[in-house]
């Protein structure tokens, strides 16, 4: 396979994971599309990687930071929800504006 | 000929459970979708030919990510009826569309400085080799930070009064 076949595919994820994102009214489905859209830059660097446009360490070692940093992304993200689940009884984020203005 | 099909495959099964996570009504649902998008990248890491990687991504994402969803999920209120998308869906289609398209045109039209024949396997032992690297110890470190402050952070986030 060449590297355009992958760096397609990872455009194409992201654009889905942007809509989602965009568009959804549920907090935890903003993050899952965060998440997809975080996988789509994933394969690119791993694409990169194979193809030798980056090191053949750093690419991975970038992968693995780049997976560290979703992890935490989502676990802060989550206890988020939780806790304006625990305030307001709903994470509808068309309900929830108090940091809007 | 047998990387090839098994890139088409995870490419399909891919786009398709991303595509069925975002547009479904159930978010349990989209959860489990998102597993398989998950698992469909770890499987692309492997054509590519990085096993470490592709263990990483399922210990992390379908591991860790994944429960941690689906249990939040079951914490929160079922929030199924009535519109799931907000007012602003036809300009995130339409910023989504322009995106794919400028993405696409720009990958197809660039020249890429890959040598084909050369795509070789990568090395084995990453985490040796990484560790014996200078600065590698530090970018550990700094991830393990990352991840620490995460972790405090979330449980003073959720805890109860």
């Amino acid at each position: 396979m060449m590297l355009e076949h992958y760096l397609v595919l990872s455009v194409l994820l992201f654009a889905i994971g942007l809509f989602g994102a965009f568009s959804r009214k549920n907090a935890i489905m903003i993050l899952m599309c965060i998440e997809i859209m975080l996988n789509a830059v994933n394969i690119a660097l791993v694409a990169f990687t194979k193809f030798h446009l980056f090191d053949m360490i750093s690419g991975q070692v970038f992968t693995i930071l780049s997976i560290v940093v979703a992890a935490a992304e989502v676990t802060i993200g989550l206890a988020i929800v939780i806790a304006i689940f625990r305030n307001f009884k709903e994470i509808d984020t068309d309900n929830i504006n108090l940091l809007k203005w | 000929m047998g990387l090839q099909i098994a890139f088409w495959v995870l490419a399909a099964i891919l786009l398709c459970s991303a595509i069925y996570a975002i547009s479904t009504k159930s978010v349990m649902r989209a959860c489990f979708s998102l597993i398989i998008c998950f698992l469909s990248v770890s499987g692309l890491f492997i054509t590519l030919g990085f096993e470490f990687l592709a263990v990483i991504q399922v210990m992390v994402y379908v591991g860790a990510v994944g429960v941690l969803i689906i249990m939040s999920v079951m914490m929160t209120k079922r929030n199924e009826e009535g519109n799931i998308s907000n007012k602003f869906k036809l300009p995130a289609i339409l910023a989504s569309l322009c995106l794919a398209v400028l993405g696409v045109y720009a990958v197809i039209s660039t020249q890429w400085p890959v040598n084909e024949g050369e795509a070789s396997n990568p090395i084995d032992n990453v985490a040796a080799v990484f560790m014996a690297t200078p600065g590698g110890i530090l970018l550990m470190i700094i991830a393990a930070l990352i991840v620490l402050t995460a972790i405090v952070a979330a449980i003073t986030t959720a805890r109860e009064e």
